[in-house]
């Protein structure tokens, strides 16, 4: 039995000692720029001079006046609404066939790890612009193959996005990383009782693997969908929006408000429309997830 | 093992710790921070020319910090919004307004007007570049000038020669024979953005923005229109490489991969010659058919300022004299910030000049000498940049084949325009 | 015997190890295409520079320079990249050290001790994810100014001490998925909470924290922004800011960016592989134990 004598042990005091460090930078670090950047949602602030309080004026013009401000939004839907569910199956995927035992495996693993090294590289988006220019890598692959070469692929309105995505889906490794140690980490026992069991891949892939692997699902998926609403690196160094405001992702249009033409405030209040969005997106699936993600220790 | 993480981890955390309180200045010096953008080369070069300043000046200590030019104006409104501001500041032609209307930088006229700064050798147009109303809060560290770049060698080939002046209609006759005979399309003349603009007005004597910076200084919608049908007829005979259709990656591998042209500042040369790895020459923008005057100014490459909240504002007076005027700079740096606004200095550095900076500087002095410069320009308004992104929106529509009425379109910028300047102001 | 070959072979393979020769194509494709871009920036960086791009589909270079590394590493005012790489490693290693330590204490008490509000701040800490971290910054500059950090390492290690959302949460995601069997008995054993942490929850989520920490370092090594906004003097820079000196706005030194981007990667990688072996060790102490 639990000795009751010691105070540092009642669950109502050890929670809070244990989630201490994440209180104490929490309320250090992080609560008063949150709420500063509430404030100068409702601001005029150019960042060189102190900020104007305008009430809702941002907010009215986000609304009504700023026709980017949607056309972003929306790029910013379609592009998680694609790239969140291709880049999770990818990782996954991925993640299972370099799970198994192989002398090459650290290799393969680190192969396939590396485009997210390089992640918002200078070099990344040199190197995308080239394969996918007119006249570029992928055009020429496509013309060797018999099949249209003509594509514009980062010009044309309706491939820019699509090609965007894919350099997305290609940096899958994060994703991945995290996959591989969740599967690593189901106990090898599970498998062999199965097998004991007589039970096939297939069977023991939907039996233990999957319901084992769904809380890191549930992570990854929070956590894509997070990044994507808040994407920015590949518009930002690659098409800048274009064309026709087709990559026009909401992190490009809100940096440009706030740092290019210094609006800060304009700025902000765009971080916490989007914020709202977020969360609201977010508490569906974490309501969702009492009915797909299995927690051992729950023990259901 | 956690536990002898944790002891690594709080020596590491002293170490920074003391890493972050050796920062005090030493005995008796004054500090001046200076903040400038750049490359490898301007920073070896600055950080030397500061070390010879600092010789010169032993009881300033200089405190240099330098970044690239993406994250420079984060950094900078950073600084300030943070109280941070540096003493001096290296300053853009764009963020000129913005800055000094905004109080953050000090006026210059008590340092020009005591010779602090000594300007007597300095052409006053040029030197009033840096002026935001009547004051001056920003000095030039030297001229450009707004040239074509171009492929000799592509001419040779199609056997054709460009006028150093030549009018638009001289230039698309060229660009559509070198097409013809080489094959080799042109992205200068499908680019019909902000310079090209400001090229045409300039011919017609007219500026981009009204004498007070309250709406633009033209009406007259066929200005856009000239130059969007001259894009679509590029495109569509050819000749102008069509939309999307580019292969480099940069402005630099377009001299080779797409184009035989570029539209580049003087002092730029080296870079594109660097970077394309051919051999470039330079000529004027071209000239309206029915110009009445030229176009081509001068224009600041950027400038130095001093911050308003500086405490060691006569330090920073003596840096910039320094750069404007003396020899021991300029035995270091060069045309790096390109070619200086005092004449004895450019007199002195001519003869020294690599044949990249030469051939820069042969052409600003034939542009002068033919009487092809008119007036360097007033700073933009500070809506100008978004001003500049809109076209950049306007002239995509109409290069994708969106618009068919590019004189209603016209208009519709011009009023758009307008209304981001009035925005601006009334924001203040 | 050519002619014929096709027909041994195919009686040679077995059903699995054709299986298994089918992956391995499959895999070195793979490891192609993703390896195609470290390989392109190799060959650029060793190609000069007016040949980077007008040669750019072509992998391999014509004519091999070492020049831009030579340029590359001298580095800025006088400091190479040595002191870069220096600097970045200090910073990396204290996140990744602050992150694993600290993720795996908070997510243990939110993953398996029931207090009053722990839903509470588990929806905050989550909320704290959602602000884009543009807008964050300059109130965040403000803040570390006012306690006089502007300068020193301070802003870009100490937080990491204080745990991030993301790690918390994901080291929770593993703990949650360990059964409570051990738990509860080590407490009718009368083992503590903090017992428990640290005998038998801790050792059990070692390949879930060596993620987190590998990913920590990473971001560490390669924040651009904690540079530009925190360090001032130039012999305090780190690799990923120091890379970005290369450019100004019209002349771009792609050659010596490349160059040292490639050696910037090899840290990275180097604890890449660390973190393999470790994957691999975790399963081998938990191996034991099942």
């Amino acid at each position: 039995m639990r000795r009751a004598g010691n105070i540092l042990d009642h669950d109502s005091v050890a929670g809070y000692v244990f989630i201490a460090p994440f209180l104490i930078g929490l309320f250090a670090f992080t609560v008063i720029p949150f709420f500063t950047s509430l404030y100068l949602a409702f601001t005029e602030y150019n960042i060189l001079s102190p900020a104007k309080w305008i009430g809702l004026d941002n907010f009215r013009r986000m609304f009504f006046e700023d026709k980017l401000f949607w056309t972003a939004f929306q790029v910013t839907f379609k592009f998680a609404l694609i790239q969140v569910p291709v880049k999770l199956a990818f990782s996954l995927l991925v993640a299972l066939a370099l799970a198994r035992y192989s002398k090459a495996m650290p290799v393969y693993r680190a192969a396939f790890y590396i485009p997210s090294l390089m992640g918002g590289s200078v070099a990344v988006a040199l190197l995308w612009k080239q394969l996918f220019a007119f006249n570029g890598v992928v055009n020429r692959l496509l013309g060797f193959a018999g099949l249209p070469n003509n594509t514009k692929w980062l010009a044309d309105p309706n491939t820019a996005l699509g090609t965007l995505i894919a350099l997305g889906v290609w940096q899958f490794g994060s994703g991945m990383l995290i996959f591989l140690s969740a599967i690593k980490n189901i106990p090898s026992s599970y498998h062999e009782a199965a097998i004991v069991d007589g039970a096939g891949p297939v069977k023991r892939f939907l039996k233990i693997t999957l319901p084992m692997l769904t809380p890191i699902l549930f992570f990854n998926l929070v956590n894509q969908l997070i990044g994507s609403f808040q994407a920015f690196n590949s518009s930002y160094l690659i098409t800048q929006g274009k064309p026709l405001n087709t990559t026009l992702y909401y992190g490009v249009h809100l940096y440009n408000r706030a740092f290019t033409y210094y609006e800060m405030g304009y700025g902000s209040a765009m971080a916490w429309f989007m914020l709202l969005i977020i969360a609201a997106l977010t508490a569906l699936v974490f309501r969702s997830s009492s009915m797909w993600v299995y927690y051992e220790s729950d023990g259901k | 093992m956690t536990k002898r993480l944790l002891a690594i981890a709080l020596i590491a955390a002293m170490a920074v710790c003391a890493a972050g309180t050796a920062a005090m200045a030493e005995g008796g010096q004054t500090p001046l921070r200076i903040l400038w953008w750049g490359s490898q080369t301007r920073h070896d070069l600055t950080m030397a020319m500061l070390d010879k300043f600092m010789e010169k000046y032993p009881d300033i200590k200089v405190e240099p910090e330098f970044t690239d030019w993406g994250g420079y104006w984060s950094k900078l409104a950073t600084q300030v919004a943070g109280g941070l501001t540096p003493d001096v500041i290296q300053m853009d032609h764009a963020y000129l307004v913005q800055y000094a209307g905004n109080g953050v930088l000090a006026s210059l006229n008590g340092y020009i007007e005591s010779g602090a700064i000594g300007v007597s050798d300095v052409d006053p147009s040029i030197l009033a570049s840096g002026n935001v109303g009547d004051d001056l809060y920003a000095v030039p560290t030297g001229m450009n000038a707004l040239v074509l770049m171009y492929r000799q060698d592509i001419l040779d080939e199609a056997g054709l020669t460009l006028p150093f002046a030549p009018t638009w209609g001289e230039y698309v006759e060229i660009s559509k024979q070198v097409f013809e005979k080489t094959g080799r399309t042109d992205t200068y003349v499908v680019g019909a953005g902000m310079d090209q603009l400001r090229f045409s007005l300039r011919n017609m004597g007219l500026n981009m923005y009204n004498e007070e910076g309250t709406a633009l200084g033209w009406d007259d919608p066929q200005f856009l229109v000239t130059n969007w049908e001259r894009v679509l007829k590029a495109q569509e005979e050819g000749y102008g490489l069509g939309v999307g259709e580019t292969t480099a990656a940069t402005a630099f591998d377009d001299l080779v991969a797409d184009s035989w042209v570029g539209c580049h500042w003087t002092n730029e040369l080296e870079a594109y010659q660097n970077g394309s790895g051919v051999e470039l020459e330079m000529s004027e923008v071209p000239w309206r058919d029915d110009a009445v005057q030229p176009a081509t100014f001068f224009k600041p490459s950027m400038f130095w300022s001093i911050a308003d909240t500086s405490a060691v504002k006569d330090e920073a007076a003596t840096f910039i004299n320094f750069f404007v005027n003396d020899t021991d700079c300029y035995d270091i740096v060069g045309t790096d910030r390109a070619m200086p606004i005092s004449a004895k200095i450019r007199e002195y550095i001519t003869p020294n000049l690599n044949p990249a900076a030469k051939k820069g500087a042969d052409a600003l002095d034939r542009l002068s000498s033919e009487g092809h410069i008119t007036p360097v320009m007033k700073p933009d308004v500070a809506a100008h940049s978004e001003i500049d992104a809109l076209l950049t929106q306007y002239n995509e529509q109409v290069r994708y084949g969106l618009v068919d009425d590019l004189t209603e379109y016209a208009r519709q910028f011009i009023e758009e325009s307008n209304a981001l300047i009035a925005k601006s102001l009334a924001a203040k | 015997m050519v002619a014929g070959g096709v027909k041994p072979i195919r009686r040679v393979l077995t059903p699995k190890l054709r299986r298994a020769a089918l992956y391995h194509v499959l895999m070195a494709s793979g490891s192609f295409v993703m390896l195609y871009p470290l390989v392109w920036m190799i060959s650029s960086s060793v190609k000069p520079n007016g040949d980077i791009f007008t040669t750019a589909t072509r992998l391999f270079p014509s004519v091999v320079t070492g020049e831009h590394y030579a340029t590359g590493w001298r580095g800025f005012a006088g400091y190479t990249f040595a002191v870069f790489f220096g600097n970045s490693l200090l910073i990396a290693a204290l996140s990744m050290m602050g992150t694993v330590v600290s993720s795996a204490v908070v997510a243990f008490g939110f993953a398996r001790i029931r207090f009053p509000g722990r839903n509470v701040w588990f929806v905050v800490m989550i909320t704290t994810m959602l602000l884009p971290s543009q807008v964050m910054m300059i109130p965040r500059f403000v803040l570390f100014n006012r306690m006089g950090w502007v300068g020193t390492y301070l802003p870009m290690t100490v937080p990491a001490f204080f745990g991030g959302a993301f790690s918390i949460f994901l080291v929770m995601q593993f703990i949650r998925s360990i059964p409570r069997d051990m738990d509860e008995a080590a407490k009718i054993d009368g083992c503590s909470w903090y017992g428990i942490f640290l005998k038998i929850v801790a050792p059990m989520i070692v390949p879930a924290l060596v993620t987190v920490g590998v990913l920590a370092f990473i971001g560490s090594w390669e924040d651009f922004m904690g540079a530009l906004l925190y360090l001032n003097k130039p012999n305090r820079y780190t690799a990923a800011y120091a890379l970005k000196l290369f450019n100004d706005n019209t002349k771009i030194d792609y050659g010596a960016t490349f160059a040292m981007s490639v050696l910037s990667l090899a840290p990275i990688l180097a604890v890449f592989f660390f973190f393999q072996k470790n994957l691999v060790e975790g399963i081998s102490i938990q191996g034991l134990k099942g």
